[in-house]
């Protein structure tokens, strides 16, 4: 690989051994794929921060990075992580778990991490064209396929090593020639975020490794039911970017890739209520955890839908009952609004993510969510049950349980 | 009898270098995290890695397997090699964090891995140099 006279004085030590070998990460992996260069970052972002997803071993690398004092070289952002500091949690969580999560964040800010979201894109808007390293699907799939910025699906260890030297590999979605469909795929549009949602996992299925061309969503799309469907393709497509018809910067030059005579599916409503059947949650009398945010809510979806339960006053029974409502810091609520929605059952809750949290341990066993993303991975990796139900129908049954 | 099998550097392999010792197989690919114990140093199913040489297809799953080689290293269990048929990022990235030399088999190669693994052979020796991996073939 060509390498600069600069990054061949880093491989040499130059700023010392844990960017040398950071760098020597890079350059190994965009070997291996056959990259000739390496590319300058504006903004990488770290998945695997989550105490239970990465263990003793990510903590210990993080806490040796920081502590021979390695400083980001480029601005960084890395995922939620498990949520186990918030009042109600911490009493289940024991402290070990608890101080060693606490330490991993700890030690991600000293290198100078800004912000712990899985939208890194509502905290530092790229540009169109810009050069990313960023780990974290849904925020791929964002950045390629709405702002037209230029990311590979990295890997959270990778994406932590580019973070220190500012650099990944110029392979993949770096280069105008891979940028490009293969598969057309006709959708239709979605009425609600529940059916974005459900549509994203079903193209994701028929164009696993292949980027497609998206036909059909329509062009009243929310940016609510964007996120929802490029966070659920994520979930069964391996690839980075997706075309959307009247959304993608370059879609029409695109289109001119899956004309007549090449591969195309197509996802009817058919299918889609069938899919929606089988995992559709209910409002039984059962404890449950309703989750809005995943991904997370921007700080405007959070103020609307607080201020519809701001306008009532009391519970009324159905205890066991919660909503948890998802975002990033920077949102100042205020102490009596926290205390009025406490009161309702509902959290607001910042920088966490219940799917990497082990939910079994607060005492959850069911969970309602309007995400296919968290439905797929919550009972995987959190370890209960989960239904998918319309944010709109969870926010009206919530609303029905107070007054 | 002697199997000689092609290899190739990936990472952490210098000019000189030879190491010998006993091979561990897996002819399934591995998901770094969850089935290697950094604790301990074994590999579901297959047994123990520590100061062995590694070989199996390639690394799949989550992409914080990386973490957990790291992790071989912290406790000083790491195997004295890996060599993979095909390479991935997650085993490069932890081969490079953890020092652990990483080699690839010349394509077409694995079938001589598998068929080591045929007709009851065990305990497996074999040293890594001049691009090959030499096989000292013993039968149990």
């Amino acid at each position: 690989m060509y390498l600069t006279r600069e990054e061949e004085a880093i491989i040499n030590g130059e700023l010392g051994e844990q960017y040398s070998k950071a760098l020597k990460v890079v350059v190994k992996v965009g070997e291996a794929l056959g990259a000739e260069k390496l590319i300058k970052v504006s903004h990488a972002h770290i998945s695997g921060i989550s105490y239970y997803n990465i263990g003793d071993y990510g903590l210990n690398l993080m806490e040796d990075l920081a502590g021979s004092n390695v400083v980001f070289s480029t601005y960084t952002t890395a995922n939620p992580y498990a949520s186990v500091f918030t009042d109600f949690a911490s009493a289940f969580f024991d402290y070990g778990v608890r101080n060693k999560q606490l330490r991993i964040i700890k030690a991600l800010a000293k290198m100078g991490a800004r912000a712990f979201t899985c939208v890194p894109y509502y905290v530092r808007r790229p540009v169109i064209d810009e050069h990313l390293a960023w780990a974290e699907s849904n925020a791929v799939l964002y950045a390629n396929s709405v702002i037209g910025a230029r990311t590979n699906k990295e890997g959270g260890p990778l994406a932590l090593m580019a973070a220190i030297v500012g650099r990944t590999y110029y392979w993949g979605m770096h280069r105008d020639d891979e940028r490009r469909p293969d598969v057309l795929v006709n959708v239709i549009t979605p009425l609600s975020i529940e059916e974005a949602s459900t549509l994203g996992y079903l193209a994701g299925k028929v164009s696993a490794n292949t980027i497609p061309y998206i036909r059909g969503l329509g062009k009243g799309l929310s940016e609510d039911m964007l996120r929802a469907f490029l966070s659920s393709f994520a979930v069964a497509s391996s690839v980075p970017m997706v075309f959307i018809e009247g959304v993608t910067p370059g879609y029409k030059g695109a289109a001119g890739f899956v004309g007549t005579g090449s591969t195309r599916y197509s996802v009817s409503r058919e299918e889609l209520m069938n899919f929606i059947k089988k995992v559709r949650g209910d409002g039984r009398s059962e404890p449950t955890l309703y989750v809005i945010g995943c991904p997370h809510l921007s700080h405007e979806e959070v103020i609307s839908i607080v201020n519809r339960f701001l306008t009532r006053c009391c519970r009324r029974g159905e205890e066991a009952k919660e909503l948890w409502i998802l975002t990033y810091k920077g949102l100042e609520l205020g102490k009596d609004v926290v205390r009025r929605l406490a009161k309702l059952g509902v959290k607001v809750l910042f920088n966490v993510c219940p799917i990497v949290t082990k939910l079994k341990v607060i005492g959850v066993s069911r969970v309602v969510t309007d995400s296919v993303k968290a439905l797929y991975y919550i009972p995987k990796v959190s370890g209960v049950k989960a239904y998918l139900m319309d944010r709109e129908d969870i926010l009206r049954e919530f609303l029905g349980l107070v007054t | 009898m002697r199997v000689r099998v092609a290899v190739n550097p990936v990472v952490n392999v210098p000019s000189d270098f030879r190491v010998c010792g006993e091979l561990v197989i897996s002819t399934s690919p591995i998901s770094l995290l969850g089935e290697v114990n950094p604790e301990s140093g074994e590999v579901l199913g297959i047994g123990s890695v520590v100061n062995k040489i590694f070989i199996f297809p390639s690394a799949v799953g989550s992409t914080v397997g990386s973490y957990v080689l790291y992790g071989l290293r912290v406790k000083g269990k790491c195997p004295k090699a890996i060599v993979v048929k095909d390479v991935d990022t997650v085993t490069i990235v932890g081969a490079v964090l953890a020092d652990i030399p990483l080699l690839r088999l010349v394509s077409s190669e694995w079938v001589k891995i598998v068929e080591l693994l045929r007709g009851g052979r065990s305990r497996l020796q074999g040293c890594l140099e001049d691009g090959y991996l030499v096989v000292e073939e013993r039968y149990s």
